[in-house]
Formats: C-alpha cells, structure tokens, sequence
C-alpha cells in the first residue's frame, strides 16, 4: 500500500504548525502531533541563564574582559593608575609630614642616635640681640635625608596643635613619639626620652617664637617644605642656631621674627648639603 | 511556483534577500539588514512589531530586552541544538549566545532577522563542535516503528521538558543529516524555506524536495507502525 501524494500546502501547513487538526491522514496527524510537541511551550529550565548573555553583552561593549588583549590593555592601565596612586601618595604624605613634623615611625629607618648640643659663639652674622648660643643638633635621621629645619618647624606646628598653647602642657600620648622626643631634646637639651611639663613650657615657648603668633607665616611654611623637598634626597643637614638675626635673604630659609640664624655647616656624612640656612629662635633659657 | 503556494519571490527579490542573509562565518559578524523586500508568509513568518522593538533595544544595550530576547528564542535554540549535537546542547547554545551578544550592538533588523541570524549562528557552532569532538552527529534510530507511534500516542513520557526532547529527537530521527538540519530549522527554529535556503546556502527549491521527503518519511514511519 503506497501513500498518497502529500501536497506542498499540507508539508508547508505541518511545518508551520498550522495543519488543521481533522481532515489529514492519520500518518500526518502523528506528524503533526509530533511537531506541536517539539513546539511545546517553553520549560522553566529553557529560559534562564539570561545573565550570561547581560555579561557576555556588557563585556563586548568595552567593558572589563577577564581575558584577552582588552584585559591586557586594562590590566596595564590598572598598574599604572596604581603607581600614579602611589606617587601621590608618597608625595602627599612627604608634604604633610615636612609641613606638621609627624612622621611615621616607620619612615625612621634608624632611630635618633646622636645628638650635640654646644654652647659658643654666636655664629650669626648680623646678631643684634642673640644669646650666643650655637646649638649643633645632629638626628640620625637627617643623614637619612631628613629635614631638621623643616622637621623643628613642623614638630613644632604639630606640638602647639596638640598642646594647644597651654602653659601645662598636655597628657597626649603622641608626644611621647619619637618626634616630640627629639624636639624636646632639641629644646630642652635634655636626654630624658619623655616630654615632661616643664620641658613642654619650654617648648612652648619655644616654638611659639618659632611660629611667631600666627603659628608662623605662610612663606616659613613654603620655605620649610622647600627645605623639606630638598632634603628628602638624602642630603644629611646640621644646623647651628645662632641667635640676633631676623634676615633670610637666602632662597629656602626660614626666618622669624626675634629667632635666631641656624646656618648651615658642613653635613657630616653624605653628599655637601644644600640645605640653605634656616632661622630659629634662639633655646629657651634654663 | 504553484499556484496558491505562498512562495512567490521573484528572482530578484530572492537575490536582494540573499543578500540580506549572507553571513560572515568566521566571526558570526552579524548582517546589516535592510527593510523586508519578500514577505514570504503570513501569520507565523510575519514579523511582530513587539518583538522587533524588543531587538532594536537590545541592539541598543537594553538589557531588560536583550533578557527578553533570550527567554523568547533560547527554547527553540536549544531545542535545534538538541537535535543537532544532543550531548552539548547547552555548551553551544551559551557559545552561540556570547557570539551573539558581541555583534548585539551592530545588529540592525527586525525579529525575523534576528531569528535568521540567530540559528544561523547555532547552526555554525554546532558544526564547529562536531568538528571538533571528530565525528558526525548520531542520530538515534528507532528501533521500531511501535517505538515511536508509542511516543507520539503518549504525551506524559517523564516530564514536560523530556517530553519536549524526545519529540525533538524523534522528529530527526532516521532522517539524513541534510534533512534532519532543514526540518529543525523549519519546525523548531520557526524559520521558513527561503530563510533556510539562506542559511544552509541551498535554493529554495532544495529545501522545499529535502523537507517534503524528510515529512514523508516521518509519515511512512507513522504508517507502518499503526
């Protein structure tokens, strides 16, 4: 029993799912029956996954590929921002550190070792009131390319910040840090490692001469970053502090009213220092 | 052309459409269409006005309508791509999909181009893929024709979505590979003869001898088992 001719309408009605349920051959019917069952309506399961399309769309549109020579390419300028990043940093962190004197422990790689403190001469020029003090104050870390004129104006910035010009000092426990502790001795001379009150008067006072009233004006700041800059270099810096002098006529110093003349000597170890001199006001007296 | 059939491009036409189908192979670039030039048949080859929006805001990156797209055609994908390469059904389908979705934004069509696109792109891939495992794709035979007048007569076999696979299994089964691809392409994929004949770079005329012998054979199977 052969079959009868199937027309291109009835094939073209089946495989557009549009054949008439009655009126075909049985055979055709089960054809028919079959591909309305391929055409059944969508699963659940058929239609999720959507996600990976959105991602597959989002990354062809220049977004982040985890592969490829477009990864690559953000991969580098991930680096890069990351050192851009950095540099500013450092940079920043340099700045604030030369401008408030407060400098993690961490940046010393040595401790402060060696300290000379010696009365003598005025060594200022043009002294018209000093005490005849010279103080040759050496820190370790200034052969480390520390700046001690920078670092005393801005220790003494942070100090008052903290101290908040009260005569009896403060209990904070940042000024048992290194920094203070060297201002203190700095100041006071002494070997004591913790700033007690009467060494905090002292320092008061000290760095409120320093500072000026207006805790030091805006080109003692420039010149002590200035100072800073240079010396971050690695350029060791020792400082005598004379005392009369008020001029600062060389690019980089640090001149306050009533201090005295810190100019600069040889440094002792490392490359000659082109710190230029900085003014400070002459020690307190005991 | 018969008279009635509803295949009636003229050569021209079918060069502009050909044209408008032709594909890129190597990198699933997707086609730049025009307007229609040939409407080929009513009702279910006409191009929905709402779905042709949904494209053009895919093409747009709405990724609201690119997730609408994929609940729309991403059943009848893979139910092509399971009577292709039933193993890697889902493997291809989510290759088929990125490639898509990387020429996405360059696309201009309506729905009716996007569907050609879209299992033209499947039809590629699952090449690729039995290239690449080394064989040709096996297709099941029945063992018997009771076999599959049983399938057909029971609706509830273990599960709609089994169901569903096993229809599309035993629509290409004992079907040559020539004739299996066209009557997935024209059943599953909704696609209709002249989209196949782009596809599958055959004319027109091919298809339509390939689809009627490969309906006539599912008919004879029918016959023999009742």
């Amino acid at each position: 029993m052969t079959m009868d001719p199937i027309s291109q309408e009835i094939i073209e009605a089946l495989l557009s799912g549009k054949a008439p349920a009655g009126g075909l051959p049985e055979e055709l019917a089960k054809v028919k029956a079959l591909v309305d069952r391929a055409n059944a309506p969508a699963s659940y399961s058929e239609t999720t996954g959507a996600h990976q399309v959105i991602q597959a769309f989002r990354a062809a549109q220049g977004g982040a590929i985890p592969t490829g020579g477009k990864g690559k390419v953000l991969s580098k300028l991930l680096t890069a921002k990351a050192a851009a990043a950095a540099a500013a940093i450092a940079l920043t962190g340099g700045a604030a550190a030369a401008l408030t004197g407060v400098v993690p422990v961490s940046f010393h790689s040595n401790p402060p070792q060696s300290q000379s403190v010696s009365q003598g001469a005025n060594t200022g020029s043009d002294s018209t009131n000093g005490t005849g003090t010279t103080v040759t104050t050496t820190f370790a870390g200034e052969s480390q390319g520390m700046a001690s004129g920078a670092n005393i104006f801005g220790e003494c910035t942070a100090y008052m910040a903290i101290t908040g010009h009260s005569s009896t000092g403060t209990s904070s426990p940042a000024l048992a840090s290194t920094n203070f502790q060297n201002l203190a001795k700095y100041v006071g001379g002494q070997q004591s490692p913790a700033v007690t009150t009467a060494s905090a008067t002292e320092i008061q006072a000290f760095c409120k001469t320093l500072l000026g009233s207006g805790h030091g004006n805006a080109n003692a700041k420039a010149n002590a970053n200035a100072n800073a800059n240079a010396s971050s270099h690695g350029q060791a810096g020792t400082y005598t502090t004379g005392s009369g002098s008020t001029s600062s006529g060389v690019q980089g110093n640090v001149s306050v009213s009533g201090g005295a003349t810190v100019g600069s000597t040889p440094p002792v170890t490392g490359k000659p220092s082109s710190v230029p001199p900085v003014t400070l006001p002459s020690r307190p007296s005991n | 052309m018969a008279g009635g059939e509803p295949f009636s491009i003229q050569d021209d036409e079918r060069r502009a459409a050909r044209e408008r189908f032709r594909h890129d192979g190597a990198n699933d670039a997707p086609v730049v269409y025009g307007p229609a030039t040939a409407e080929i048949d009513p009702g279910r080859y006409e191009s929905s006005s709402e779905l042709s929006r949904t494209v053009v805001r895919a093409s747009q990156g709405d990724e609201d309508a690119i997730t609408e797209l994929y609940r729309h055609f991403n059943p009848a994908l893979l139910r092509f791509l399971k009577g292709r390469v039933p193993s890697a059904a889902e493997d291809v389908a989510s290759e088929v999909w990125v490639s898509v979705a990387k020429g996405l934004a360059a696309f201009q069509g309506d729905d009716r181009d996007f569907r050609a696109w879209l299992f033209a792109t499947a039809r590629r891939r699952s090449i690729d893929h039995l290239r690449r495992i080394g064989r040709r794709p096996r297709i099941k035979q029945m063992e018997s024709s009771e076999e599959l007048a049983a399938l057909v007569s029971e609706p509830s076999h273990a599960g709609e979505q089994l169901e569903v696979d096993e229809a599309v299994r035993e629509l290409v089964a004992g079907l040559s590979q020539e004739q299996a691809e066209i009557l997935l392409l024209r059943v599953v994929a909704g696609l209709s003869s002249e989209e196949v004949a782009q596809i599958v770079g055959k004319s027109e005329g091919t298809v339509r001898v390939i689809q009627h012998r490969a309906i006539k054979r599912l008919a004879e199977k029918f016959r023999k088992g009742m």
